[in-house]
């Protein structure tokens, strides 16, 4: 079941409603290891709503879509289809 | 006003969709524009998973709520008769709010994939 919010779309007061008046929520929500950092298993690599982010090799997800590492080793961020992304752990050489 | 984007397969299958903006009717708390589409989107989402046993790609944000199901050759026979039947109460609830309480809370628009 997802948690529902029935005033998403809603007017808040004072809040402009133009394209750009999202900012990144890097405070909570994002990558928690870059792109070639090292992980260890059970690091957080990203905390998200929904799946912007896609779970690749060695990585479990959350219940909140939070995802984190399997094993350790070496993060990285790649492509996924046509416009989707995954993180992977694959072991350090 | 909310701009509902459907994204439709060339077989007509609706694979995506957008809601985008704010309805603007009333102030939050009180917009029931944005609060009857907000529940037929998030009950669309919530019954992909429940009822079909899919995993959608989506997002819920301020303003900004989306679903997508990705590449519908991946669905079983029955995933697909139940996701077209969730995709396709998105657009025909979200048009029956802009046509009983006017486009200039909630725009409509189809989108083909290709």
């Amino acid at each position: 079941m997802i948690q529902v919010n029935l005033q998403l779309l809603a007017h808040k007061k004072g809040v402009g409603s133009t394209r750009n008046g999202r900012d990144s929520e890097s405070k909570r929500l994002g990558a928690k290891k870059g792109d070639g950092q090292l992980a260890i298993a059970g690091n957080i690599l990203y905390r998200q709503r929904g799946t912007k982010v896609h779970p690749g090799n060695n990585v479990g997800i959350g219940s909140d879509d939070t995802l984190f590492a399997l094993i350790d080793g070496k993060v990285k961020y790649e492509r996924l289809g046509r416009d989707k992304k995954q993180v992977s752990v694959y072991p350090a050489e | 006003m909310i701009t509902v984007t459907i994204y439709r397969q060339p077989d007509g299958f609706i694979s995506r969709f957008e809601a985008y903006g704010h309805a603007g009717q009333a102030e939050a708390g009180q917009d029931i524009i944005c609060a009857g589409v907000s529940a037929i989107a998030q009950t669309v989402i919530g019954s992909l998973q429940e009822l079909a046993s899919l995993e959608p790609d989506y997002g819920l944000d301020d303003g900004d709520i989306y679903c997508d199901i990705g590449d519908p050759v991946k669905l079983s026979a029955e995933q697909r008769v139940k996701a077209s039947a969730l995709m396709g109460s998105m657009d025909i609830g979200c048009q029956q709010i802009s046509s009983s309480y006017g486009r200039e809370y909630v725009t409509v628009k189809n989108k083909s994939y290709y």
